[in-house]
């Protein structure tokens, strides 16, 4: 411990003695001291931030050292303590904790050194060397305690021993790893309340992410050959669980996590992982140069009928092909499970890794091996679960009243995810179609809420024969909730799901998009949509067959522009940017589906649902739309790059058999 | 360092404050003390140095917080001094709560309703008792996540609970005595009712500061009604409190700056306390 550590750590003791016996004018004249050379040794610092002029031995003064080792609570002389003989390792200990207990820590680690020096075999007993290093600790020898106490730390037979290396640490400053050993202590005793408020109040005060520090401890069985994975989270909601962590050896993209209950070894969980490099996190957490993969899983447990109880679960790393496994258990403990996560938070973890990952040269193809065809499917009844359950709290506010004198003939509905700036040409447009209509917005962005308000609250003052409403989502709820939502609360006969980035060439193609839809008001309409410097995007959206390097469980589907795309193809589909149809049809066809995940495919499943119930669709090439693309959405990195290639899965899981006997064109993927 | 030139024991009028405790049941008793009361609060300032220079200790879990750990922002010190999230006021009541410990409870195994989530004082509670049930009685973006309880109409059943704190929250009551009475209902024989609020300790009457009133039309708001009622109880809450039924109810004092138990106008904090 150097001398700055050693001081903080004396200067504490005697701030809590003072604390509890405040009119001790002794210890106040050394806090006095204490002060004085904590200033001496702040100025001494500053000074050595200069070209030093002396050796860099700082020569100890006659203050610092004395205080720094003295603990503030007088201890008896070691002399005057008398030892008895210790006739086993238990007998020693308690006579150690006897002494312990009377804040006798000098005569404490009297005892036990002197019997180390008769009996070496008294070293290895793991109880006697937390009361040793607990005496160390409070005489504030804490270098020394650390010592002693971290080779017994992976034995562990009980607490105690995390527990006090996590008061250690905490001593010498070192919160992170103060964390995990009180978090280590909680794992192996639930109920060991000091261990967590210990490490609640390090996480308070330190501000330590909780997301790198929840890893877990693996235990290395040494008589296999094993991969010691290093579970830094695990997030569960429901039956899902998932697990980030770090691996010493690469995975293989559609390799198998799973778990086993060595209670019920007949039933496991199952689930497929992702792998991924990350040099830079390898060194910011301080692990050896660049040699962990990172890697998330995401495991279905609805066969393990336990979750809380105190046991251990081994978690198997098994190959792609099923064939038996190279290596690897780890054991999770599922006490250390601490709480259930919110399924949003379960989203972020998952969506975050397969982000990362892709961010970090993982091919798309490879790095959506984290979902199983099964797994896929629970998180897609979960997603549509959670909007449900979230509709109702969606707050609705009309900014003008309706004209009851004439029918509101078409619904415009945004939605909204970030800025709703971006909509302003679309909406001058629109304002001059002198229609009865009204506009609605659907905010998944709460936070953007207030300025989207403003600027509806002034429209709606100018434009008083618009009628115009914001719908506030108080989480984001995707878009496919947030235009079935946008279209209950819709009061028009046609209605226009518009995106916020499009525009139309002139307010006239918004009126030829309607008068088109009332001639035909059975149909889906769209309309061609080119990029802002003209150059055409789409004019309607054809299925792929995906042929990639790696294979997955089920065949992958893409849709895919015709336009921005060279290849040609049977148009199946339009863009969820900009379709009109009459509420009959829209209700016919039931909304849009809420089981995809965020966003991406839905419109493509809706136009496939349309396709099957002879519901035409109408791409108008003679009406011109203009796509910004982009500007409109300010998603957080999890959602970025990310849900589109979620949602295909689940698209092609959907749609396997229906599009298996399609011709499709064949995609290839590198 | 400024503080070290101050470093010697602290006046007597300081050692006094260092860990007061006091208790009342009627505003004539109070009085008796008010007098040294007000005069004690000339030497809150240095009880701000001795939390400066040794820090303070943790209620229940006496973890010692050093000074650096906590922010004095502020002239109200029941709501400026502000460690790990915890606020004087907070800290007073877990100082109540501690003299259940001190007596053999267990915490753990209580029954405990904390009206507020989300909040420090809520978070530190349930890492001591994880079994107790904290919800937001303000209505707000997030009180449905954890669900929202109405005070004066409470979802629990009669008698579930040992142990209830509402920290300022019944100031807000639409109805002070329907929201007593609550309490007292979900109160299981002998549990007890713990509760902050901003005191008009000078009088027995109770301060209405505003009642509720209807919505203003044109307001955004997805709320039938919006509760702008605020009262500041004053000694007669006492007697309210054996109207509707309670056995004994007191007001607690606590001055201790080795708490970080420090108050606004006078030196100390008060905690209403309640028993079925």
């Amino acid at each position: 411990m150097n001398s700055g550590e050693s001081l903080q750590s004396s200067l504490a003791v005697l701030q809590r003695h003072l604390l509890d016996f405040p009119a001790d004018s002794a210890a106040w004249q050394s806090l006095a001291q204490l002060l004085a050379t904590d200033a001496a040794a702040t100025n001494s610092a500053q000074r050595d931030q200069d070209p030093p002029q002396t050796a860099n031995q700082p020569a100890p003064t006659s203050n610092n050292l004395p205080v720094s080792r003295a603990p503030v609570a007088q201890v008896s002389p070691a002399s005057q303590t008398p030892i008895k003989s210790a006739e086993s390792a238990e007998a020693l200990f308690r006579q150690a904790k006897t002494l312990a207990d009377a804040s006798d820590f000098t005569g404490c680690i009297t005892l036990v050194e002197r019997a180390l020096g008769h009996s070496r075999e008294l070293a290895q007993d793991p109880m006697l060397a937390f009361i040793y290093a607990h005496a160390l600790r409070n005489a504030s020898q804490v270098e020394r305690a650390l010592e002693v106490l971290l080779p017994f730390r992976r034995i562990a037979p009980t607490p105690w021993i995390p527990f006090e290396l996590g008061l250690i640490f905490k001593s010498l400053n070192r919160p992170t790893d103060a964390y995990l050993c009180l978090k280590e202590a909680r794992g192996l005793e639930p109920e060991f309340t000091w261990a967590a408020v210990e490490a609640a109040a390090i996480v308070s005060h330190t501000n330590i992410p909780l997301g790198r520090l929840d890893r877990l401890t693996a235990n290395r069985q040494a008589d296999k050959d094993l991969v010691e994975l290093t579970i830094e989270r695990l997030l569960r909601f429901g039956n899902l669980l998932l697990v980030i962590g770090w691996s010493p050896i690469p995975g293989r993209s559609g390799s198998r996590m799973r778990l086993l209950d060595p209670l019920v070894p007949a039933k496991i969980a199952s689930g497929g992982s992702c792998y991924y490099r990350r040099p830079d996190v390898n060194q910011a957490i301080g692990s050896e140069p660049h040699n962990l993969h990172g890697f998330a899983s995401l495991i279905d447990c609805s066969l393990l009928s336990r979750w809380s109880e105190v046991g251990d679960l081994q978690l198997v790393l098994e190959a792609a092909d099923g064939a038996p496994m190279r290596a690897s258990i780890n054991r999770i403990r599922l006490c250390d499970i601490a709480e259930e996560a919110s399924l949003d938070k379960l989203l972020e973890g998952l969506l975050g890794s397969l982000r990362i990952a892709m961010d970090s040269d993982t091919p798309w193809h490879e790095g959506i091996h984290i979902f199983t065809p099964q797994t896929m499917q629970i998180c897609s009844q979960l997603f549509s679960q959670y909007t449900k359950s979230v509709k109702p709290r969606s707050e609705v506010h009309w900014l003008n009243p309706k004209d009851s004198n004439s029918a509101i003939k078409l619904s415009f509905i945004f939605v909204q995810l970030g800025h709703f700036d971006i909509a302003r040409p679309a909406l001058a447009q629109i304002c001059k179609l002198g229609i009865p209509m009204e506009v609605i917005v659907v905010n998944n962005s709460i936070q953007f809420f207030r300025e989207t308000f403003h600027v509806l609250n002034r429209m709606a003052g100018i434009y008083k024969g618009i009628r115009f409403g914001i719908i506030n989502n108080p989480e984001n709820l995707g878009f496919s909730a947030a235009c079935n939502i946008g279209a209950s609360n819709a009061t028009g006969e046609f209605l226009c799901f518009h995106n916020n980035d499009l525009f139309a060439n002139a307010s006239n193609d918004y009126l030829a998009l309607l008068h088109r839809a009332i001639a035909q008001p059975g149909a889906i309409h769209s309309a061609y949509q080119y990029f802002t410097d003209g150059t055409l995007m789409q004019k309607g959206i054809a299925i792929t067959q995906i042929n990639s390097a790696s294979n997955y469980d089920v065949t992958l589907y893409n849709g895919y522009s015709i336009g921005r795309n060279q290849s040609q193809g049977e148009i199946l589909a339009c863009s969820g940017s900009l379709m009109l149809m009459s509420r009959d049809t829209f209700d016919q066809l039931n909304g849009f589906s809420e089981e995809y995940i965020y966003a991406h495919f839905e419109d493509v499943d809706l136009c496939m649902r349309a396709r099957q119930q002879q519901i035409p669709l109408m791409i108008w090439e003679d009406i011109t739309f203009f796509h910004a693309e982009g500007g409109g959405t300010v998603a957080p990195y999890h959602l970025g790059g990310t849900t589109g290639h979620v949602n295909r899965l689940l698209f092609s899981i959907r749609w396997q058999k229906v599009l298996q006997n399609m011709n499709t064109e064949v995609e290839y993927v590198l | 360092m400024q503080l070290s030139e101050k470093l010697a024991v602290p006046s007597q009028a300081c050692l006094a404050l260092h860990d007061k405790r006091l208790c009342w049941d009627s505003l004539e008793e109070f009085l008796l003390s008010l007098a040294s009361e007000t005069r004690s609060s000339f030497v809150v300032e240095e009880c701000l140095d001795a939390i400066r220079l040794l820090g303070i200790l943790q209620p229940i879990t006496g973890l010692h917080l050093p000074p650096q750990s906590i922010k004095i922002e502020g002239g109200n010190f029941r709501e400026s001094i502000e460690a790990s999230q915890l606020v004087s006021r907070h800290r007073a009541v877990l100082l109540e709560i501690d003299k259940e410990i001190k007596k053999g409870k267990n915490l753990a195994g209580m029954n405990i309703f904390v009206a507020e989530a989300f909040t420090g004082f809520s978070a530190y509670l349930l890492q001591l008792a994880p079994h107790c049930v904290t919800r937001s009685c303000l209505s707000g973006p997030r009180a449905a996540d954890a669900g929202h309880e109405d005070i004066c109409n409470l979802s629990f059943s009669s008698s579930s609970y040992d142990l209830l704190v509402y920290n300022d929250l019944i100031g807000y009551a639409q109805s002070l005595e329907q929201c007593l009475g609550e309490a007292l209902r979900v109160l299981k024989p002998g549990g007890r009712f713990l509760a902050t609020f901003p005191f008009a300790y000078g009088q027995q009457e109770t301060i209405v500061k505003a009642i509720q009133q209807p919505r203003q039309p044109g307001e955004p708001s997805a709320q039938p009604v919006a509760s702008i009622s605020y009262q500041i109880p004053g000694w007669s809450i006492l007697k309210l409190l054996q109207d509707v039924g309670f056995s004994a109810s007191k007001i607690h004092y606590t001055a201790s700056w080795k708490y970080g138990v420090l108050g606004a106008d006078l030196p100390g904090v008060f905690v209403l306390e309640a028993c079925r």
